[in-house]
Order: structure tokens, then C-alpha cells, then sequence
């Protein structure tokens, strides 16, 4: 009998191979498959099996209740009857499969087969890594010239246990592949390593088994006298125990549903990425921008599927320049995709625009919003009007100064000027020419030219949705528009006139929930985190009959501040994407919905904006950020924190944080998260009242 | 990503105490408490490690 080996790493099977391999002791090494070489990111694995019957039930219309309960009866009538013959309780995948159409539909149909197999492939695929010890383990085996061929207790059958292999790049390390459901003979009753002896026409005791399972993998090859290795990894049974607890949690409901998410999205970036040194910038869009942004683009997936199976598909889906970059970029990486298109628009051109018809007071106050408001100037900077026109106006309606900001917006002068026939005549002759550049980038990007057009954008007002309608809505082809947001708070209107809706996915003030309303906390984040890296758009010019738009120069002092600030957020945007990948492989094994996921989603927002860590507050505070409002404005997202002394002004504290773009990073260097909960208490109070 | 339950828990107090709508991401008093009965379970019943113990123990 072979001595008893439990060995806890590859490293230490190396180690005791090392002597025998030498003395040309061992001449065949076999390696069990699963949790051996290829580790899940899912537990328990029946998880891969339910997502099938989910694809197959979307693929056939059908419940995945009734696929899954076909798939169990075909497989316990195969498994039943393998028995009744005297071998193994196994089943194969391609016998399964017709048994399994047969229950569903009373016939087979082999394209579908095809294609169902293709899914299990697939799935598992996303669901299988390689773990990296293994490989390097494998690789020192085949330089010392042993032949090695893998085992495994499978349904799938050796082809397309084969075909996963090959898709991991490691079928060209085995001689060849031996599976429970080929031979109906398992490796727990000792029956297939017999069947692999007699093939590979080698004796017991030249053979060496590893496996993760002590009685298929240790004690049942010992017993046919192969060296049967039985390798216990501690850390890979506790990562497989906790997802196991997470995947029970998650049947609760509530925020345990995201965890068990996010638990199993981390487990993959772990398995796949976790050896490679990353940035700051970039783990923060990974683990967190990444999730936000991700539950964002699924949900906006949801809503495009629920038009289309209410008959009133959107046709074309318009990305918002600058902060609809990444979105589209993240649009392009789904398999189902409508015509979308990336559209250089700006709040600038659209208000612009707006003013065809001239200036109403309603309009002018929109400058006003902006904390850094400069009067006049900054109505002239929102709408695009000519400065040295409109200045002697001002002057004549009592405006001696023309950047005076005005506080008071029913100023009677602000209502004079407006009313005067001479400045509307100047707005209107400028406001036409904005609009007619306008409409025709418009007409270019094929806005008028399909019946229901959906904007995605960020948030937060949906300045641009609303001024579109008010600048076009008159056309006849004007479409139905569907705004989809990350985060919608109108604050400035609220009437977006009729076919035009607007819906914030993350976060929709009109819901009322306070614990959503964590993304306009620090708006500042999330819109640097998604925006493109060229300037916002200024204006449009004819370009031999193209309309092509006009970007802020690069000289300008916001846009140079910007130009400072693009590697942090291209690492961002790359550690968002890195999130993508691994969140809509995992979306598809769970099968969870955006709503589902959500709740944990706000908690995790909550963590990041209320109770940052010392790295994020440092980091983070030095992007700076600006708007497209006309302003060459930069806003610093940090200020200086708080030491013990502010704590005797406690007045001067409470105003720094009214006006601070980051409230939270201001407590940074008072220990503990408790200032920051005291303080989330008292400004929740504010706001709810 | 992944956070503590007891993190969320204590995040969604600061709703209870101010609007009284925390429940949004709050784990749940009883859940919260299931989860660390489950963790304290699996610290104290190692199953990895009672198999180890089998395997070291079992003849052959």
C-alpha cells in the first residue's frame, strides 16, 4: 500500500516528487480537474447548473423552474439506470441532453442541443480559473519530461471536458483526459483508475493521483495501489466556505442578495487579477466606482429590454458627452446592443440654443445656481450671449457692474433688462444661429430620424433632455425621449413637457429615499470618474457641410487643471471596465437583477463618500473638477481638514461644510469613524426637514 | 467591495436616528445575527480541519 499523503501546497508535492522523479519512480502523474486545477468563483457549484436552465428558459420561453426540473429528471433517470446496468451512478452530458429536450418539448432538436451545450460551456467557463500554483506546478512536470493526463468525476463528457480545458489553455499538458461520464465509472469506487492504468498502459505504482478529495483522490487510488496525494488547502476550503454562507445569506433577501454579489464579483477579480500591483486610482474604480457604475449600465439593460417587450422599443440610445463616455464605452462590451452613439453635447450649446425665441426670466436664473454666479457675465457664459453687446444695455437698466453677482432673483432690474425689446433682439439673432448648428449635429447623429431616443448621462438635473424638447419640441419628427440617468435630482424643473421622461437608475429624488441619495453627496466623484478626457463641448462649426464640434481649448485654465487630472481617471476608468468584465460574468451565473443588487450598492456608496479612508481622502482631494456651464471654474474637492482647534468654532465649521464639495474628507484627520457618523446624523436631519 | 455586515448595520443607524428610513441597506437585526452565529459556527467546528483529522487519523 502507497504511504499517506496529505500535503497542504503544490510547492510540497514538488518537494517530495523532486527524489522520485529523479530515480525514475514515477512515470505518470494524474491530476484530479475541478478544485484541483480550475477553482470556482461560485459555491456551490449547482449555482452554474441553475444559471444553464435560466439561459435555456429566457432562449425557449420557458420558466427556468420547469427547464431545471427536466434537467433533474432526465439526470436521476440516467444516473438510475447506469446503476440498474452495474456501473457507476454517472451520468453523460450527451445523453443527458436529448433526455432533457424530451421532457421539456416531447422531441429533440439538435441545433438547440448545440446551443444549450455551447451555454453549459460557457457558464462554466466563467465560472472556472486556473489556480496559478497548479500551472506552475505543471509546467515544472512536463520540463522534467513525466507524462501527465487529468481525471475528473464529471457529467460533461471527455470531448467537452476537453473543449473547457482547451478553452483554459492547459489540454496541451495532458496526454489525455479521463471522465466518470464516458465510462460510467467513477474515481470513488476506484473503477476509473483502473479503466486509466489499463489505457495508458502503465503499472499503479508508477502512477501518482493528486486530488483535493481524500476519498476518491487519496484513499480509493491507494487502494489500487496508485500513490494517491490528497492536497488540503486551507485557504481555498475557507474561501469555498464563505461563499457557501454568502450564497445562503443571499436567500434572505435585502442587502445579503448584493453581498453575496460582490463577494462572489471580488472572488473573481482575486482569482483572475489578483496577482497584478494596481494603483490607487485604479482599485478605486474597480471596487468602488466600478460596482456603481455597473449596477447603473445593467439596469439601463432592463429598462431597454422592458420597451422592447412592451412593443415600444427605444431605436437608438444617444450617450451624453462628456460624462456618457465611459458609459458607452461600457455599452459596447454587452453582447445584445442597440445602434448608440457617443453625442458632443454640452449644457452650454443646449441653453445656448434654447434662447431662439429669446430670454425669459426662468432661464436666466439658471446661471444663477452656480455658488460662483457672476450676475449678468454668467447668464451671458451659460447662454453663450455676446458680452460687448449686452454690457451698455446693462448699464442703461442700472447694472453698473456686469459680473455684480445677483442674489436676489426677482431683481427688478434683472426683470427690466429681460424685458427690454433690444437685448431679446440680440439674444434671439445669436440663439438662432446656436440652434441652427444645433439642429443640424442633431440631424447628422440620426436624432430626429428614429420615433423613441434614449439620453444616458450621469444626472443630475437632465438639463440637456429638458432644453432639447423646449429648443425642438415642435417638430413634428421631434422623438419620444427616455432619459436614463445615474442619478436624477431635479432641483432646477420640474415639467419636462409631454414624451419626455426622465428616471434616475441609482439614485431618483422623487422616490424619496433618503439611503439612495448617496451619489449626490459628491457628484463630483461619480462625474470624474465617467468623463471623457477631451473638453466639453463649446460649440459646433461647418465643416464642408459637416457639423463638427467645438471642444474648450486646452489653453483654458479649468480645461489645463483637467489635462492634470487625466491619467488618475484613465486608471479609473480601466479599473471600472476590469469591474465590467468580471460583474456581468458574474450577473450571468447569479442571474440577479439591478434592483436586487442595489440596496448593497447604496451601502457601499455610503462607505465610500461618508467614511472614506485616510488613502481615498488623500487621493481623491487632489483631482480637481469643473463644469460645463460656461465658467472656466475649477473646484478643488478637497480643503483643508479639520484639527482640534476648529472644533471651538463650531459656526465657521458648519458653513466650511456647507460649501464643501466633500463634506466627509473634512473630518479626515479626526480619528475614528465617529465624527463622520455624528455628522451624517445632523445633516440628515437638515436635509430630511 | 466586499464590507462587513456590522459596517452596513452601523452605517443605516445614522438614518434610523435622523429620518427613520434606514432599513434600506441595513442587514437586519436577526439576519446580522444568523451571520455571525454562521461565522462563530465555522470558527469553532472547523469541517476542513475535522477532514484533516479524519484523513491524518484513518489507517493506510
Amino acid at each position: 500500500m502507497p504511504e499517506k499523503l496529505i500535503l497542504r501546497d503544490w510547492q510540497k508535492i514538488r518537494t517530495w516528487l523532486e527524489p522520485r522523479i529523479e530515480a525514475g519512480q514515477v512515470r505518470l502523474i494524474s491530476l484530479d480537474i475541478f478544485d484541483t486545477l480550475l477553482a470556482r468563483c461560485v459555491e456551490p457549484p449547482v449555482i452554474v447548473q441553475h444559471a444553464v436552465c435560466r439561459a435555456v428558459g429566457k432562449q425557449v420561453g420557458m420558466a427556468p423552474s420547469l427547464v431545471w426540473q427536466a434537467r433533474q429528471e432526465a439526470e436521476q433517470a440516467l444516473r438510475a439506470e447506469a446503476v440498474a446496468a452495474g456501473l457507476d451512478h454517472e451520468c453523460r452530458y450527451v445523453e443527458l441532453l436529448p433526455r432533457w429536450m424530451e421532457n421539456m418539448f416531447k422531441e429533440h432538436d439538435p441545433a438547440l442541443g448545440r446551443s444549450i451545450c455551447q451555454t453549459e460551456l460557457s457558464l462554466e467557463n466563467a465560472s472556472l480559473h486556473i489556480k496559478p500554483d497548479a500551472q506552475v506546478f505543471m509546467d515544472w512536470v512536463r520540463e522534467q519530461g513525466v507524462r501527465m493526463v487529468a481525471m475528473s468525476d464529471m457529467y460533461l463528457n471527455g470531448d467537452l471536458l476537453g473543449e473547457l480545458l482547451g478553452r483554459k489553455g492547459l489540454l496541451h499538458y495532458f496526454d489525455n483526459v479521463y471522465v466518470s461520464a464516458d465510462y460510467k465509472e467513477g474515481k470513488y469506487s476506484g473503477r476509473l483508475f483502473r479503466r486509466m492504468l489499463q489505457r495508458q498502459e502503465v503499472r499503479a505504482g508508477h502512477v501518482v493521483h493528486i486530488g483535493d478529495n481524500p476519498i476518491s483522490d487519496r484513499r480509493m487510488a491507494c487502494k489500487e495501489g496508485l500513490q494517491g496525494v490528497w492536497l488540503y488547502e486551507k485557504k481555498d476550503l475557507r474561501r469555498r466556505e464563505r461563499l457557501a454562507l454568502s450564497a445562503r445569506m443571499a436567500q434572505r433577501g435585502g442587502i445579503w442578495v448584493g453581498r453575496h454579489f460582490f463577494d462572489t464579483v471580488q472572488t473573481r477579480i482575486q482569482q483572475n487579477d489578483g496577482l497584478n500591483p494596481r494603483n490607487f486610482f485604479f482599485r478605486y474604480g474597480r471596487d468602488v466606482l466600478g460596482p456603481a457604475f455597473s449596477v447603473f449600465m445593467q439596469g439601463l439593460q432592463e429598462r431597454l429590454n422592458r420597451q422592447l417587450q412592451a412593443k415600444q422599443p427605444v431605436e437608438k440610445l444617444l450617450f451624453v458627452a462628456r460624462d456618457g463616455f465611459l458609459f458607452e464605452r461600457m455599452y459596447r462590451e454587452l453582447d445584445e446592443k442597440l445602434p448608440s452613439e457617443y453625442v458632443y453635447l454640452s449644457r452650454k450649446v443646449i441653453t445656448a440654443a434654447s434662447t431662439a425665441d429669446g430670454l425669459d426670466h426662468a432661464q436666466a436664473i439658471v446661471a444663477f445656481y452656480n455658488p460662483k454666479q457672476q450676475g449678468l457675465e454668467s447668464v451671458c457664459k451659460v447662454y453663450g450671449l455676446p458680452e460687448e453687446a449686452l454690457q451698455p444695455l446693462a448699464r442703461e437698466h442700472g447694472f453698473a457692474n456686469f459680473a455684480e453677482p445677483i442674489h436676489n432673483w426677482e431683481d427688478t432690474r434683472l426683470h427690466n433688462f429681460l424685458k427690454d425689446q433690444r437685448v431679446q433682439s440680440i439674444v434671439q439673432r445669436v440663439g438662432r444661429k446656436h440652434r441652427d448648428l444645433l439642429q443640424r449635429y442633431l440631424e447628422q447623429v440620426g436624432f430626429f430620424a428614429h420615433k423613441r431616443v434614449a439620453l444616458v448621462d450621469i444626472g443630475w438635473n437632465g438639463t440637456v433632455q429638458k432644453f432639447l424638447k423646449q429648443a425642438f419640441g415642435k417638430r413634428a419628427d421631434f422623438p419620444i425621449l427616455h432619459g436614463y440617468y445615474f442619478a436624477f435630482v431635479p432641483k432646477l424643473y420640474n415639467d419636462f413637457g409631454e414624451n419626455n421622461v426622465c428616471e434616475g437608475i441609482v439614485h431618483d429624488s422623487r422616490r424619496g429615499n433618503a439611503c439612495e441619495r448617496i451619489p449626490a453627496e459628491f457628484e463630483e466623484i461619480f462625474e470624474q470618474g465617467a468623463r471623457s478626457w477631451e473638453g466639453t463641448t463649446i460649440g459646433y462649426r461647418d465643416c464642408d457641410g459637416r457639423i463638427e464640434p467645438v471642444l474648450k481649448p486646452d489653453s483654458a485654465p479649468d480645461r489645463q487643471a483637467e489635462l492634470r487630472c487625466n491619467a488618475s481617471v484613465a486608471r479609473m476608468q480601466e479599473g471600472i471596465l476590469c469591474h465590467w468584465e468580471h460583474y456581468r460574468a458574474v450577473q450571468q451565473l447569479t442571474g440577479y437583477a439591478s434592483q436586487q443588487v442595489l440596496p448593497y450598492v447604496h451601502g457601499l456608496l455610503e462607505r465610500a463618500v461618508v467614511y472614506p479612508t485616510a488613502e481615498e481622502t488623500r487621493e481623491l482631494t487632489r483631482l480637481v473638477h469643473t463644469e460645463d456651464f460656461g465658467h472656466d471654474n475649477v473646484l478643488a474637492l478637497g480643503n483643508r481638514a479639520f484639527g482640534v482647534r476648529d472644533l471651538l468654532r463650531p459656526q465657521q465649521v458648519w458653513n466650511r461644510m456647507k460649501v464643501a464639495a466633500w463634506r466627509y474628507a473634512l473630518l479626515d484627520k479626526i480619528p475614528t469613524g465617529l465624527p463622520n457618523f455624528a455628522f451624517r446624523i445632523a445633516y440628515l436631519h437638515t436635509v430630511e426637514k | 467591495m466586499v464590507l462587513s455586515p456590522i459596517k452596513l448595520f452601523l452605517y443605516a443607524l445614522a438614518f434610523h436616528f435622523s429620518s427613520g428610513r434606514g432599513r434600506c441597506f441595513s442587514p437586519g437585526f436577526k439576519a446580522l445575527a444568523v451571520w455571525y452565529a454562521s461565522r462563530a459556527e465555522m470558527l469553532l467546528f472547523d469541517r476542513s480541519a475535522a477532514k484533516w483529522w479524519r484523513g491524518q487519523l484513518e489507517r493506510g
